[in-house]
């Protein structure tokens, strides 16, 4: 499904160049779990940017189901985030001038889904995550593990075929963040390919595929054999 | 068009209404006050093209020393001059002028009618007082009110009214007056007047007996009673207090102060007598038009000296309204040049300030702009994401901008003298610099949509 081909980045800023990544090749094939580890600062996020296309290599190519995406135009690019892609952040990114509907309303307003099957397709998601008490309410009014749901309910509203999760739990106390891996692997149970950085080894140890990185550079690559 | 992303937006607008309502402000008076400023100028430009487009800035007059400089000059000086009196043969010189097609003598007089309720005024007039010691002093001369003797004059009108009532080709008007103009033939030639029905004076009429009179339009509806086709009022005679005139033409409709008027020939002119200065307007003004205004100056040195050898160096006035006119036009279009800089300007630095803090807020929404990428947005659906706000904040400033104009422009066309200018000038002004202030309000959306998705993530807030 995706395959980097020698990806690198660097950040120049001038006097300090950061290799943030360092000839990185990696495929990961549809309906995989895999789990990025890694120090802090090793390349993870940047390495997450460029798998989502929100950020390009200073060098090396990106194929997605044998294309090479690094030449497209950015429409189609915005195109394929839109479609194919589901994000779900640390910090959860929730808008907070829209309600929790609006947040999941709003990447089907890009895919061009008119106001009520926006809608209507919004309230099962959140119905999905247990929120549909929340429906009406803005971010800043629900508790951290409410708005990681949300955020899980808006990276599936265009069903994407891959998600990637950008240490989804992080910022959540260790129950709540039981919940969101709960259902990131019902997903992957549904046929999602999930990618995810975590720092808790707990974690990563529930995946089926875990890479480590370090100083910008793929370290060890293992399948873990889940137990049948 | 209402979609989530664009109720980001919205929300933010209103949520910062206190700065969105500055950023309108800014907008409006910029924009009212630029709108204003350029419909003035274009109107002034037009206004004075169309001004000076008038056969009256075509013309030179010629006057004697103390009929031109009547307003301003000491009784005692305008006595040197009363030897100088300019008459109709002095259209003359017009033949050595090539640059002048016409020449003419136009002085405003004033047409009273005999009727009904004149001769009850007078019978009232004659009751409140005790002596009949009219005659003496009339300015007015023979169309004043006062009638020069008394009772007899009455009775004597009386009979004349009582004999026209009988004759169906006899019009008696109910109006109290008419104001026109006493000229020779080549008047109407000179401000290109034509007659709608029956004719203008010919050169002919001149020397004839009988007084013809031309009607603007309005003025033959106005004394047309009976609603008959105007044309037949052509041949009719008009029963005013001098004596009758006879209707020799309806001129056709000019949207001037024509249409309200008559013309009667200036019979005096014929005579050229030194009873003129003892008329009311005796002295002549006399009117030479030319083609080309371009002529006018070569024209002017001609009619000097033609009048400096008859009369004397100093004697005779030339003066040339075109010049006076355009000296005018000249200040109010400096004036209006003035005031669309400092209109602009104002609109030029609201708008660099309105392009500031839409820049600050911009930077604030880096990362919405983010993850509105991550979600799906492309480059462009950001730019005219923003744009759409740039262009509401526009257009709800040029809206108001326009209300503001809108009694600006007159406040300064009043000001300057110039007639109400067009509505159209005003929107034609909001729409150049509402452009302007879009243009400037729209570059911090470039800057926007610009930002790589991963770096305005990574931004704090
Ligand atoms: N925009 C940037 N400019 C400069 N350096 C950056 C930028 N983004 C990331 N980096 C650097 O790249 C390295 C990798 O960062 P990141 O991918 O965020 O690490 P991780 O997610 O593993 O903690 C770090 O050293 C970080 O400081
Ligand atoms: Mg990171």
């Amino acid at each position: 499904m995706i395959e980097l081909k020698d990806i690198s980045k660097l950040y120049d800023l001038g006097e300090v160049k950061v290799n943030a990544l360092k000839d990185v090749n990696l495929k990961i094939n549809r309906g995989e779990y895999v789990a990025i580890m890694g120090p802090s600062g090793s390349g993870k996020s940047t390495l997450m940017h460029i798998l989502g296309i929100l950020d390009t290599a200073s060098d090396g190519k990106y194929f997605l189901e044998d294309y090479d995406i690094t030449a497209l135009p950015d429409k189609e690019q915005a195109r394929i985030r839109n479609k194919h892609f589901g994000f779900i952040f640390q910090s959860f990114n929730l808008f907070p001038e829209l309600s929790a509907l609006e947040n999941v309303m709003l990447p089907m307003s890009y895919a061009g889904i008119g106001y009520k099957n926006r809608r209507s397709r919004a309230q099962e998601l959140l119905e999905e995550v247990g929120l549909s008490h929340r429906m009406y309410h803005l971010p800043t009014m629900m508790s951290g593990g409410e708005q990681q749901r949300v955020a899980i309910a808006r990276s599936l509203s265009n069903d994407p075929d891959l998600i990637l999760a950008d240490e989804p739990t992080g910022n959540l106390p260790s129950d709540k963040g039981e919940e969101i891996m709960v259902m990131l692997e019902k997903l992957n149970g549904k046929g999602v390919t999930v990618v995810m950085v975590t720092h808790n080894p707990e974690q990563g140890d529930r995946a089926r595929r875990k890479i480590s990185i370090k100083d910008g550079s793929l370290f060890s690559d293992e399948l873990i054999a889940q137990g049948i | 068009m209402k979609n989530e992303p664009m109720l980001i937006v919205q929300r933010r607008f209103t949520g910062r209404i206190l700065e969105s309502g500055l950023l309108i402000l800014a907008v409006a008076l910029g924009v009212g006050a630029a709108a204003s400023g350029l419909s003035l100028l274009l109107h002034t430009n037009s206004y004075s093209r169309k001004m000076l487009e008038s056969p009256e800035y075509r013309e030179l007059i010629v006057s004697t020393q103390d009929n031109a400089s009547d307003m301003e000059t000491p009784l005692i000086e305008t006595v040197k001059g009363d030897d100088v009196i300019l008459t109709y043969e002095d259209l003359e010189a017009a033949e050595l002028v090539p640059q002048v097609s016409y020449a003419y003598l136009s002085g405003k007089s004033r047409m009273r009618f005999m009727n009904e309720q004149f001769l009850a005024e007078m019978q009232q007039m004659e009751a409140s007082r005790p002596e009949a010691g009219a005659g003496e002093n009339s300015p007015e001369g023979q169309d004043a009110l006062q009638p020069p003797d008394g009772g007899d004059f009455r009775e004597n009108m009386t009979s004349m009214m009582e004999e026209a009532a009988s004759d169906s080709s006899i019009i008696i008007p109910e109006i109290e007056e008419l104001y026109g103009y006493e000229v020779t033939p080549q008047f109407f030639s000179a401000w290109n007047l034509e007659a709608q029905f029956g004719s203008l004076f010919t050169q002919s009429d001149m020397n004839g007996t009988s007084d013809y009179v031309v009607l603007g339009i309005d003025a033959a509806r106005m004394i047309n009673l009976n609603d008959e086709p105007l044309e037949n009022l052509i041949g009719k005679k008009i029963l005013s207090m001098r004596d009758y005139y006879i209707i020799a033409g309806i001129l056709e409709e000019t949207g001037t102060a024509y249409d309200e008027s008559y013309f009667s020939l200036d019979k005096q002119a014929g005579f050229a007598g030194a009873m003129d200065r003892f008329r009311p307007g005796g002295n002549k003004q006399l009117r030479f038009t030319v083609a080309d205004p371009e002529d006018l100056d070569a024209a002017a040195e001609l009619l000097s000296s033609w009048f400096a050898s008859e009369y004397g160096e100093g004697q005779t006035v030339i003066s040339n309204p075109r010049e006076e006119a355009e000296k005018l036009m000249n200040r109010n279009r400096g004036i209006s040049y003035l005031i669309l800089f400092l209109s602009t300007a104002g609109l030029f630095i609201a708008s660099v300030n309105i392009s500031n803090i839409l820049m600050s807020r911009t930077l604030r929404m880096k990362k919405h702009v983010g993850i509105l990428k991550a979600l799906g947005a492309s480059n462009v659906s950001i730019l005219k994401l923003f744009s759409a706000e740039a262009a509401a904040i526009t257009a709800i400033g040029a809206i108001l901008g326009t209300i503001i104009a809108f009694p600006l422009a007159g406040a300064m066309e009043t000001a300057m003298g110039l007639e109400k200018g067009s509505w159209i000038l005003i929107f034609a002004g909001v729409l150049l610099s509402s452009i302007l202030t879009f243009a400037f309000s729209v570059i911090p959306s470039f800057q926007n949509s610009g930002f790589e998705a991963a770096e305005a993530m990574r931004q704090a807030g």
